[in-house]
C-alpha cells in the first residue's frame, strides 16, 4: 500500500479544511514546494495535490488553473515526487495542461457526474491509468461541488459507473472523518475492497497514525492519503513510513497507482495470447450484386454489397473480403465505385480481389479505398506479379488467393492438392502447398486458401490442406471453402491452424451469424474480438 | 475542421472516409501554408520511415511539424516519425518525442497484423513491423502484447500517436477519432506550450 501525503491549496497557500468547510480553513506557513520537498526527504513517492481554489470557484476563472499548473510544474521539476493533481477540473484542456505541467495522475470528482462523456474522451485520449476517480461520501451519499450538493447516487452505483467507464483507481474520502483526526472508516474500505476486488481503492479522511495505515492495508486498500496529521505534526511521515515498512515490508512494492500495471487487469481472460482469430464474410460480387454458388457455379443472388458490408460490420465481422468474380473490363469501373461506397460504411479492414492482373490494378483497388489486394490466377501465370505488387503496396497489403483441389477424391487418402486458376476452370499443374510457400517467398503477406472441393458445400473446411500449408509458411492463412456447422469453423482453427475463417453462403443465407461463429470459437478457448 | 496530411505514401483517403462516416469535417493538407485553416492535424503514415521522412522534407513539413502547436495525431508510421530515430532504414525522424523506433523482436511473425487486445481489453487493428520505444514511459497511454509488451499509443504535449489504425478498428477507433475531434474543437483557442 502506498502512503500518500496530501497538500491542499487555497490561493497558492497550503491549508487544511475541516469536513470540507472553506470557512474552517487553517493556513500553514510553509510553501507548497518546501512541504513537498520535506515529504520527499521523508520517503514519499507520491504527492496528492488538491486545488481548492478551482474547486471552490464556480465562476471558473481560467487563471486559477494556470496558477495551479505552475505549482505542479515547480514541484515536479524540483522533486522526484509523482503527483496526483485534482480540484476543479472542467475540461480536456485543463487535463492536458496539468499533464503537460508534469502531473502523473489526474483526480476527477464532480466532472464524473457533470460530464461523463467528457471524462470518457479524456480516458480515451490520455490513457485511463492516468485517472483517479474521487468520490466524496457522507452517509453513503456521494457529494459533489465541494461537498455542497448530493450527486443523487449511492456509493456502490457510483463505483459501478466508474468501473464501466474503464477507471481502475478510486479515491474515497469519508467526509465525516476528513480533517477530524478520528481515524479512517476502515469498515467501509474493507467492504469496498471485497466487493470491488478489481479496483485499487485509495482511502482518505481521518488517517492519524501507523495503526490507521496498518488497518487500511489490511482492509485491502491500494493507497492511503494523509493530510492534516502531517501538517499538524502529530505524526511525521518519516516515522509513519519507517514503522510501516518495518512491519510489513510492503512499502517497496510498486503498488502505486502508476506502478499498478494496466495489463494485469485482463490476464485472467486472456485464453490465447496474440491476435484474435478473424471471422470474415466473403462477398462474391458480380455486376454490382453479391452472388453465391456451389463449387464456383450455379450463382444465386445474395444481396446488395454495400448493405451487406454494413450489416456484417455491425454484426462483428473482423474483416471483409470482396471477390469480383466476373471481372470484365466494363464491370471493372463499377467495382471501383463499389469499393469506395463500401469504404464509406465500414470501420474494419477489407480486401478486394478478382481479376487483378497488374500492379496498376492493385494500386487502383487500394486507391479506391480497399486495405488489401488479393491476387489469384495472375500470380500463378506471371512469376513477378506478386513481388512487384508487394514492393509497391507492401507485403502486409498483398494477399495471395489460392484455389486448391484434392488430387484424389477418396477422402481418406490425400495425395496432395493442385492449384486451379480462372475461377476453378483450369488446372495449373502445380502443387498447392509448394505454391503457397513460393507465394510467401515472393512477398505475399497473407494467404487466402479456398478448397475447391468444399466450396459452397457446407461440409467443413479442408483442414488437412490448411494444416499442410500452415506448416510450411509463417504468414497468416485464411481458411475458405466448406464452412457449414459451427464445429467446422472451430476445426479450421484447431486442426487447420487457420488464423482466420471465411465463409459466404452460411452468412448470406442466414444459416449462421458472425456472432454464433465467434461464440463457438470463444467456447473452444480461441481469442476472438468481442 | 481537422486537417489530414496527404503524403505520397500515406492512406489519407481511408482516414478521410472514416471521418466522413463519423460526420467529422476534414480537409486535405498538402502544404504547410494550409495549416492555419485547421484546428488540428492528422498524419496517417504508411510505408517505410525513410520514404516518409523524405516526403516530409521535400514538402517543407519537417520544421513546421516540429513547431506545430495545435493538436496533432500521428497514425502508425505517422506516430513513429514523431520519435528521434527509426531503425527502419536508419532514419532520423522528427525528434518531437524522445525515444526511438525499433524492429519487433525476431521471435514473432512480422508484420504484426490483425486484431490485438490493448491493455484496456479492447481489440484494435494493427499493421506494422516496427515499434516505438519512448524514453519516458509516462508518454505511453496504451500498450499491447505481441511477443512482448510494447507501446500502442503515446501523447506528449499536443502530440498524440497511435500505432494502430483507428480508421479500421471498429468502435474503439471511432471513439478515439471522435474524442480527438472534440478535443481539437475545444482547444482551438488554447495556446500550447
Amino acid at each position: 500500500m502506498e502512503v500518500i501525503p496530501a497538500i491542499d491549496l487555497l490561493d497558492g497557500q497550503v491549508v487544511r479544511l475541516r469536513q470540507g468547510n472553506f470557512d474552517s480553513a487553517t493556513a500553514y506557513p510553509r510553501s507548497p514546494l518546501a512541504l513537498a520537498q520535506s515529504y520527499q526527504e521523508q520517503g514519499a513517492n507520491w504527492l496528492h495535490l488538491v486545488n481548492l481554489s478551482s474547486a471552490k470557484d464556480s465562476a471558473r476563472d481560467p487563471r486559477q488553473m494556470t496558477f495551479f499548473c505552475e505549482i505542479v510544474r515547480v514541484i515536479t521539476t524540483q522533486t522526484n515526487l509523482r503527483l496526483q493533481a485534482g480540484g476543479g477540473i472542467r475540461s480536456l484542456g485543463d487535463i492536458a495542461q496539468l499533464l503537460n505541467a508534469g502531473a502523473s495522475s489526474i483526480v476527477l470528482g464532480t466532472l464524473l457526474f457533470e460530464d461523463p462523456s467528457l471524462v470518457l474522451d479524456a480516458l480515451t485520449l490520455f490513457g485511463r491509468e492516468k485517472f483517479i476517480a474521487a468520490l466524496d461520501i457522507r452517509n453513503n451519499d456521494v457529494r459533489i461541488r465541494g461537498w455542497k450538493e448530493s450527486a443523487a447516487i449511492t456509493l456502490d452505483d457510483a463505483i459501478r459507473n466508474i468501473t464501466e467507464m474503464g477507471m481502475a483507481n478510486v479515491l474515497i474520502t469519508d467526509i465525516d472523518r476528513d480533517g477530524m483526526m478520528v481515524g479512517p472508516n476502515v469498515d467501509l474500505y474493507e467492504r469496498l475492497t471485497k466487493f470491488f476486488p478489481e479496483l485499487s481503492i485509495i482511502a482518505s479522511g481521518g488517517v492519524r497514525n501507523v495503526e490507521d495505515i496498518r488497518n487500511l492495508d489490511e482492509a485491502g486498500c491500494g493507497g492511503a492519503v494523509i493530510g492534516k496529521a502531517l501538517c499538524e505534526g502529530t505524526v511525521s511521515l518519516r516515522e509513519l513510513l519507517r514503522s510501516y515498512d518495518n512491519e510489513t515490508e510492503k512499502h517497496v512494492t510498486p503498488s502505486g497507482v502508476e506502478g499498478r500495471h494496466a495489463g494485469d487487469m485482463n490476464d485472467g481472460k486472456n485464453l490465447r495470447s496474440g491476435l484474435a482469430i478473424r471471422v470474415i464474410p466473403c462477398l462474391d460480387v458480380s455486376a454490382g450484386r453479391v452472388v453465391k454458388g456451389t463449387r464456383f457455379h450455379n450463382l444465386r443472388d445474395a444481396g446488395d454489397p454495400v448493405e451487406l458490408a454494413g450489416m456484417y460490420c455491425e454484426e462483428g465481422a473482423d474483416e471483409l473480403v470482396f471477390l469480383d468474380i466476373t471481372a470484365t473490363a466494363e464491370e471493372r469501373q463499377s467495382l471501383f465505385d463499389l469499393i469506395g461506397r463500401v469504404a464509406e460504411v465500414v470501420n474494419i479492414p477489407f480486401t478486394v480481389g478478382g481479376g487483378v492482373r497488374s500492379v496498376d490494378d492493385a494500386r487502383k483497388i487500394l486507391e479506391a479505398g480497399a486495405d488489401k489486394v488479393a491476387v489469384n490466377s495472375a500470380a500463378v501465370w506471371d512469376s513477378s506479379l506478386l513481388s512487384d505488387i508487394a514492393e509497391e503496396l507492401g507485403s502486409a497489403n498483398t494477399v495471395c488467393a489460392i484455389d486448391a483441389k484434392r488430387k484424389v477424391c477418396h477422402p481418406e487418402l490425400v495425395e496432395g492438392w493442385v492449384v486451379l486458376t480462372r475461377g476453378g476452370r483450369d488446372d495449373a499443374g502445380r502443387d498447392a502447398v509448394a505454391w503457397a510457400d513460393e507465394a510467401v517467398e515472393r512477398g505475399a503477406g497473407e494467404l487466402l486458401v479456398t478448397s475447391y472441393d468444399r466450396d459452397g458445400t457446407g461440409t467443413g473446411f479442408d483442414c488437412e490442406l490448411l494444416a499442410a500449408i500452415k506448416n510450411r509458411v509463417s504468414v497468416p492463412v485464411i481458411a475458405s471453402g466448406g464452412g457449414g456447422s459451427l464445429k467446422s469453423f472451430v476445426e479450421a482453427v484447431r486442426l487447420g491452424k487457420a488464423d482466420a475463417v471465411l465463409a459466404a453462403s452460411v452468412f448470406h443465407f442466414g444459416q449462421l451469424s458472425i456472432r454464433q461463429v465467434k461464440a463457438a470459437l470463444a467456447d473452444a478457448s480461441f481469442q476472438i474480438r468481442l | 475542421m481537422l486537417g489530414i496530411l496527404r503524403t505520397a505514401t500515406g492512406n489519407a483517403t481511408s482516414v478521410q472516409r472514416a471521418l466522413m462516416r463519423l460526420n467529422i469535417p476534414s480537409t486535405f493538407i498538402d502544404e504547410p501554408g494550409q495549416l492555419s485553416q485547421v484546428d488540428a492535424l492528422i498524419f496517417p503514415g504508411a510505408g517505410a520511415a525513410q520514404a516518409g521522412m523524405r516526403d516530409l522534407r521535400e514538402r517543407n513539413f519537417v520544421e513546421t511539424l516540429r513547431d506545430f502547436r495545435k493538436p496533432f495525431l500521428g497514425l502508425c508510421l505517422g506516430m513513429q516519425l514523431l520519435f528521434d530515430f527509426s531503425e527502419e532504414g536508419q532514419t532520423e525522424c522528427l525528434g518531437i518525442i524522445p525515444g526511438s523506433v525499433r524492429s519487433l523482436p525476431s521471435t514473432v511473425i512480422k508484420p504484426h497484423m490483425g486484431w490485438n487486445r490493448l491493455h484496456t481489453g479492447e481489440f484494435v487493428y494493427f499493421v506494422h513491423g516496427f515499434v516505438c520505444v519512448p524514453e519516458d514511459p509516462r508518454v505511453t497511454t496504451m500498450t499491447v502484447q505481441y511477443g512482448e509488451e510494447f507501446c500502442a499509443a503515446v501523447r506528449l504535449k499536443n502530440f498524440f500517436g497511435l500505432q494502430w489504425h483507428p480508421e479500421k478498428s471498429g468502435a474503439p477507433g471511432d471513439r478515439f477519432l471522435c474524442a480527438f475531434s472534440r478535443f481539437a474543437e475545444r482547444s482551438s483557442l488554447q495556446s500550447w506550450k
